[in-house]
């Protein structure tokens, strides 16, 4: 771990623009500033102030003092901003550094954050989110986690087993019999309530993951479907080369579309023939296969003016197989008069019911409820870690009539929660014991 | 001054349950070995109950066992009463507690140390530790005497600065008429260390022929019963009873009408408790709703009628004591011998310390017991142990430090 005692300074804006902000923290700081302007300054409030490079003036810059441990950091910060000129900039930071500050890591304010408790890695999980957030669905829920609703529910599960074990450990001390035996109907029902909201947390995975990482939509078909047409479509831009010459499209394409908030991922792949016996072509068939397995959706684009049916059908059903959520949509609705009802009918070309079909998409994923008010798990190890945690705590209960290995089951528990919800140690439980229970001698 | 002529490797200052194992294995791992302690008659004196081991207290004394100290062994030689608690659970957490004859415990265990190669006791009381670049160098005692050695292992119990209240009466002392160490904490703060104040307390003992009996569960021995020490096989022994007994709601109102008077709520005493010793008036405020509390009757040894009240521990004036003891049913009668007292003593901030033990800021310091903030014989004992063990390293073998993870069972 880098030395937390040092000061650290970095820009908190990126290259360009008219202002630049340079952040400042650690013990440092106020005589940093100090020694910059020849200024006194009152914690929380923005203060105009002259910049002084020696005898020189190098800028005038709006500065923001905190003081510990009220700041983002906990520690005293500033934040300076500058004109955004490439010699004030570089300049300011050289004159931090001579007066003792040294330049800040990746993350460092933020782990400094967490590690004088001003956030916990859910929240701070959250910054990171926050910033990276490409559309409205992931943004809400970094927001979420920033916010600590996330945390909330996490620190009532803390909470309730941890009172559970201190219960479950304080009989296991009472050799005279003084206490009322565990209640175990009711420990039970707790955990099993524990359980089911973790595993409920967990099972919003799935979604999470898609918000964050954006959801896969392949395309597919026979060759000649339409389906690079579709792409193009959809995207409003010519991404993929369309011909009507057979298996044009040899390996999968892939382009970013942004449709109702949500980040998607269209994968246009190669049209599956079997006569083919060019080998270019036949490895990106196989790439197609792939990527059918892959994509959180599947289109299958149905060839409307086809005749002979046989191979498409054949084909469908093997996609029908491997696609995780399957849309069907029946292409090439301009080139014929034709009077099916059923379906997804569209003409790639003209637009005609594509509007239908992103509703479609999303209705498919489920997704309606993520961009509202949800609570949801973004990382894999989140989920995997609330899933065994879930599995202790039903073990735990169904060792209620012997307390050692319930608490050992509930022990379990919380060191599976404990990226999530904080460290339970001893401490915490004797903590709870000792103020519950007239314990001791 | 005079300066002796011989330099130790290990001077352990205090010669309670952790000074005893600290000198113990420092000596026997082959360090030269001085145990400075104020009373010879006071070695590894019972000061609490005259019990060891217990529910968790048990498992220290048989790690100690197996490490090699001497805790263990001696409670089998003074034994009057075995018995294992939580059997209904699984093994892991049984526990084996043993009433001990205080006397005969503490002179075994002086007569182990006087056997032991290597080790030298000594009484005089430390006053002084001197320090090198940093290092420990030598201790200097009340009979200005200075001792060169390479490692100090400081084991003061309740003696640093010691109060003793009763009540009202305030009286200088570590132990009740035992005197006080008052210079060595000056010594401590000049060393930049963390300073505090903590308070703990014992109960009344009683005359046992003044006792009815009649009126409490009597606890036998376990009979066959398993040794403290895995090294011991069972002997035929003279076993003495315990009683079960509880506190009434005469006692709740006894408590309420005088809580003012105990030394704890007068403002006579600031400092808090080691949580696991509550006093009677301390349960009686944080628990108002359990009105009977469990009372344990414990012989002191076999050739007394002294016994001690477990769970009645008080700094009461000595009549709301005497008012105590009426409130209870068979105790009505009872004489209080020894009044129930709380003693308040300096403790150095643990966060001082390595895991070894061994203070950060002085190479070659080492803590153990009350002095860090902990409470009770084994878990004295077993501090003793490593901080020992640790000194020995430091003074004749070897740099490297030892120390033992806080949940190695688990």
């Amino acid at each position: 771990m880098y030395n937390m005692h040092d000061t650290i300074t970095a820009f908190a804006t990126s290259n360009g623009g008219a202002v630049a902000v340079l952040r400042l923290s650690g013990m440092l700081t106020y005589t940093i500033l100090n020694k910059l302007t020849k200024k006194e300054f009152t914690p929380r409030q923005a203060t105009l102030a002259t910049i002084y490079d020696g005898d020189n003036i190098l800028d005038k810059a709006l500065i923001t003092y905190f003081k510990a441990p009220k700041s983002y950091t906990g520690e005293d910060v500033a934040e300076i901003s500058l004109h955004a000129g490439p010699y004030i900039k570089s300049r300011i930071l050289e004159l931090c550094l001579a007066l003792g500050a040294r330049n800040a890591r990746a993350g460092e304010f933020s782990q400094r954050a967490f590690l004088n408790g001003k956030m916990d890695l859910v929240e701070a999980q959250g910054v990171l989110d926050i910033i990276a957030a490409k559309n409205k669905a992931a943004h809400k829920a970094a927001v979420n986690s920033l916010e600590g609703r996330l945390s909330n529910r996490f620190k009532q599960i803390r909470q309730n087993l941890t009172d559970v074990l201190a219960q479950v450990e304080v009989r296991i001390d009472d050799t005279d019999g003084e206490m009322q035996p565990l209640p175990e109907k009711e420990t039970k029902n707790a955990l099993l309530k524990v359980a089911q909201e973790a595993k409920n947390l967990a099972d919003t995975f799935s979604s999470g993951r898609l918000v964050k990482e954006g959801i896969k939509v392949a395309l597919c078909g026979l060759t000649n479907a339409g389906k690079s047409s579709l792409l193009n479509k959809l995207l409003g831009y010519n991404r993929a080369i369309v011909s009507s010459q057979a298996g044009t499209t040899r390996d999968t394409v892939e382009a970013p579309l942004s449709l109702l908030g949500f980040d998607l991922v269209l994968v246009d792949t190669a049209g599956i023939r079997k006569t083919t016996a060019d080998e270019a072509e036949i490895e990106g068939i196989n790439r197609s296969r792939q990527a059918i397995e892959q994509a959180d959706i599947t289109i299958f684009v149905r060839d409307l003016t086809l005749q002979d049916k046989s191979e498409e059908n054949k084909f469908f059903d093997e996609v029908k197989q491997n696609a995780k959520n399957l849309i069907t949509v029946f292409n090439k609705a301009d080139k014929i008069d034709f009077k099916k009802k059923n379906g997804l009918i569209i003409s790639a070309k003209t637009g005609q019911g594509l509007k239908n079909l992103e509703k479609e998409i999303i209705k498919t994923l489920n997704l309606g409820d993520i961009s509202g008010q949800e609570i949801i798990i973004t990382s894999a190890a989140h989920y995997k870690a609330l899933l065994a945690a879930a599995l202790e705590l039903e073990s735990a209960t169904e060792k209620l009539a012997d307390l050692e290995l319930c608490a050992e089951h509930l022990r379990k528990a919380l060191k599976e929660l404990k990226e999530l919800i904080g460290e339970v140690t001893s401490e915490d439980v004797l903590d709870i014991i000792f103020s519950k229970f007239c314990v001791g001698k | 001054m005079f300066d002796f002529d011989k330099t130790f490797d290990v001077i352990v200052i205090g010669g309670g349950h952790a000074g005893c194992e600290a000198a113990l294995i420092a000596a026997k791992r082959g360090a030269k070995t001085l145990l400075i302690t104020q009373s010879l008659d006071t070695i590894a004196q019972m000061s609490c109950n005259p019990s060891i081991g217990g529910i968790a207290k048990g498992q220290i004394v048989r790690e100690i066992d197996a490490l090699g100290g001497a805790m263990g062994k001696i409670t089998d030689i003074a034994a009057v009463h075995y018995h294992m608690l939580n059997t209904g659970k699984g093994e892991a957490v049984w526990s084996p507690r043993v009433q001990c004859d205080k006397k005969i415990y503490q002179f075994a265990y002086k007569h182990f140390l006087e056997n032991q190669k290597n080790l030298h006791i000594l009484q005089d009381e430390a006053t002084q530790i001197l320090t090198k670049n940093g290092a420990v160098d030598a201790v200097v005692t009340l009979r200005q005497t200075k001792y060169k050695t390479k490692a100090v292992v400081l084991c003061s119990g309740t003696f640093l600065k010691g109060t003793i209240h009763v009540g009202k009466l305030m009286l200088g002392g570590g132990r009740y008429n035992d005197n006080a160490a008052n210079f060595l904490s000056t010594s401590l703060k000049d060393l930049g260390l963390k300073m505090g104040r903590l308070k703990t307390g014992t109960p009344m003992r009683i005359n046992g022929k003044t006792v009815d009996f009649s009126k409490f569960t009597p606890q036998p021995s376990d009979n066959p019963y398993t040794p403290m020490s895995v090294f011991n096989l069972p002997v035929k022994k003279d076993f003495l009873q315990c009683y079960i007994g509880r506190t009434t709601d005469k006692t709740a109102e006894v408590l309420a009408e005088h809580a003012k008077e105990s030394a704890l709520y007068s403002g006579n005493i600031n400092s808090i408790g080691p949580r696991y010793c509550p006093s009677i008036e301390d349960k009686a405020v944080k628990f108002p709703q359990n009105r009977h509390h469990p009372l344990f009757l414990e012989p002191e040894g076999l050739h007394t009628e002294e016994y001690y009240i477990q769970g009645f521990s008080t700094s009461m004036p000595e009549y709301v004591q005497y008012l105590l003891l009426r409130s209870v049913e068979g105790l009505e009668n009872a004489q209080i011998v020894r009044p129930g007292y709380a003693v308040e003593y300096d403790y150095v901030d643990p966060t001082c310390l390595y895991p070894s033990l061994e203070v950060k800021t002085v190479s070659g310091l080492f803590f153990a017991g009350q002095i860090n903030g902990t409470t009770g014989y084994e878990e004295a004992g077993g501090q003793g142990l490593i901080a020992g063990l640790n000194a020995a390293l430091k003074g004749v073998l070897m740099p490297a430090t030892r120390s033992l993870a806080r949940n190695p069972s688990s």
